[in-house]
């Protein structure tokens, strides 16, 4: 038999779950975002903080002398899909992955020159920190 | 299990160890041999304990014992990764408390053995919350749902997984009552001195919640009699020690390999294989644990673990038995790579019985599968995700014959169906032959060899299919604890 306060439990179960479903409409970057971008020739950083239900594309133009690049994620989103899309200068892909917390890692090979640098936010939650620097295989 | 890599490698003991029939007798559960003869399960030894009240015979519930229990579980974790590893996730308040209430929950890309094995490990604290504090099987099954809710909405930042939900819920009760019996099989409240020092200690170390809430009881060196629950009515380990060749080959031209491995697996059958079905849950039980190295991944290849739930004879001679069971499965090895909580109902039937020239055991299972992972052959994270969820449709068919208590024989045949929900888009058909033989030269040592083959194929919708076919050839030393039925 289900008790009174069973049926509460259940009732507040169903609320726990069913809430997050409710669709939360999407919001921008704005001013208390407090986006930083660094942009110079080998070097690239992207930071903003206070992030809360974000969609939006950011795209970047990116000199890189180098064949890779050395990436270091420093973000922590931890609702929504934030993604990092890093084409080379002849527009192939060379990395692609969720925005990270504490890892380093690297871009594929590509060809130096204008590469693209893209973060595609889909109702995201954190902070972003991504710091890119051109680098080249050891001799 | 119920898998198809549970069936082969490892149909959870149970298929692969013999039934048992030697009653545990008093507190010594894992050397019943060093006891006198005509203790029965349960009853402490000798005059002096004759006499003991039995305290924990029937315990009370305490509830919020248990729930502080629960809160220790959630907040030893968080502490360490608050204050001392500083991770981003621990740091928890008010926005990140809404933020979970508020936003979707989604599926995470941690390891699988986070995802499989850490969270089912927390969840079994959960379960054994309440269920050390007086609660029964099923009055304990839904604290590892309320405990994982909370840990889940409140104390991490991350958005709520469900399959951590469904890992550490399942998980959490499989494994909790597991834990759970096998503390209560170490415990021996009649014990004193050094015996019950290392006895608390080996149960507090298989079960950190039980241990702490006899510490804060008083009743580590409390001298009392044993509940009769915390004896089975039979028990058999058996370890086996050998040479393992795994081979393997993937289609499109991907790879073909084998390698060359030291190979030990333990397995456990708690309680009578026939006769315990339909008593309590997980009044029979069995468990696998399979090492093998050198390995350039893990050493741990595998631990499974089913329960019973519950079974209802056909007929007066009870030969056959419709069962349900809870099964758990964590296979981390170079032929496959698969996790996931089943329940399984289907035919159990007995032939002959033990002491018989032959006698064994069938099983025919439908399987399943809550929440599984299986390979993917594209899906990869840089945090190591490499795996996709689904549930799971499948079959477990087996069966194993003795002969004379020297000869045994064990067929098994999984096979499984797995809907992907979050990967790659696909549908896995995996499944699973295991084909083992023993000699016992005595009761305590055998030898015997057993062949595993294990084919899967991956249906993408986008990407093309692979197929996977891989085998084990394994030869081992067995000794059997404390030995197998006279």
């Amino acid at each position: 038999m289900v008790t009174r306060w069973g049926i509460r439990g259940l009732a507040a179960l169903a609320v726990t779950l069913a809430g997050p479903s409710c669709d939360t409409p999407a919001e921008s970057l704005g001013p208390n975002n407090h986006v930083q971008v660094t942009n110079l020739v080998g070097h690239f950083e992207l930071t903003a903080d206070n992030i809360q239900n974000v969609t939006r594309t950011l795209t970047f133009a990116w000199q890189n002398p180098g064949v890779y690049a050395a990436i270091q994620h420093l973000s922590f989103t931890p609702h929504g899909t934030t993604l990092l899309i890093i084409t080379d200068a002849v527009g192939n892909e060379v990395y692609s992955s969720k925005l990270l917390y504490n890892l380093d890692d690297r871009t594929l090979n590509g060809t130096p020159g204008g590469w693209t640098v893209t973060f595609s936010l889909d109702k995201s939650v954190g902070q972003i920190d991504v710091i890119l620097d051109a680098a080249w295989p050891p001799d | 299990m119920a898998t198809a890599p549970a069936a082969a490698q490892a149909p959870a003991a149970a298929d692969t160890i013999p039934p048992v029939h030697q009653r545990i007798a008093g507190p010594s559960p894992m050397a019943p041999a060093l006891l006198p003869a005509g203790a029965s399960a349960g009853a402490p030894l000798g005059t002096h304990s004759d006499t003991l009240p039995c305290l924990e015979c029937n315990p009370p519930k305490r509830f919020w014992l248990g729930a502080a229990d629960v809160m220790l579980a959630q907040f030893v974790p968080w502490a360490g990764n608050y204050f001392i590893s500083k991770q981003a996730w621990a740091e928890i308040g008010p926005q990140t408390w809404r933020n979970n209430l508020t936003y979707p929950w989604q599926w995470d890309d941690n390891t699988l053995d986070i995802n499989h094995f850490r969270h089912p490990v927390h969840g079994s604290m959960y379960f054994n919350a309440a269920r050390t504090n007086g609660y029964s099987f099923w009055g304990s099954a839904a604290w590892p749902l309320a405990g994982s809710l909370m840990w889940e909405l409140f104390w991490e930042a991350w958005a709520p997984s469900p399959n951590d939900l469904v890992n550490t819920s399942v998980g959490g009760v499989i494994l909790g009552e597991t834990l759970f019996r096998l503390s209560r099989l170490t415990l021996d409240n009649t014990a004193t001195g050094g015996e019950r020092v290392w006895r608390e200690i080996g149960s507090a170390l298989l079960n950190p919640i039980s241990g702490f809430n006899r510490l804060v009881r008083g009743e580590t060196g409390r001298v009392s009699a044993n509940p009769p629950a915390w004896r089975p009515s039979a028990i058999l380990g058996v370890l086996d020690l050998g040479y393992r060749q795994t081979t393997q080959s993937i289609t499109n031209g991907v790879t073909e390999s084998g390698s060359d491995q030291w190979n030990a697996t333990f397995l456990l059958s708690y309680g009578d294989p026939t006769k315990d079905l339909s008593q309590t849950p997980f009044s029979y039980f069995a468990i696998r644990a399979d090492l093998a190295g050198p390995s350039s991944g893990q050493v741990v290849n595998q631990f499974s673990a089913r329960g019973s739930l519950a079974a209802w004879p056909l007929g007066e001679s009870r030969r056959h038995q419709v069962a349900v069971s809870l099964e758990y499965d964590y296979f981390d090895n170079p032929a496959f790579q698969y996790a996931g909580q089943s329940v399984q109902v289907g035919l159990i039937s007995s032939i002959g019985a033990p002491r018989k020239t032959w006698w064994g055991q069938t099983t025919f299972l439908f399987n399943g599968v809550i929440l599984g992972s299986t390979k993917s052959d594209y899906y990869r994270t840089v945090e190591g995700r490499n795996y996709d969820y689904g549930p799971g449709l499948g079959t477990l068919l087996s069966g194993r014959l003795f002969y004379k208590t020297r000869l045994q024989g064990t067929v098994s045949y999984a096979g499984l169906w797995l809907h992907t929900i979050d990967g790659t888009q696909s549908a896995h058909y995996q499944d699973a032959l295991l084909l083992e033989a023993r000699y016992w030269a005595s009761h305590t040592i055998g030898i015997g060899f057993g062949y595993t083959v294990y084919n899967r194929h991956s249906d993408y919708s986008s990407l093309p299919d692979v197929d996977q076919s891989s085998s084990f050839l394994r030869a081992f030393v067995s000794t059997a604890i404390p030995g197998l039925p006279h």
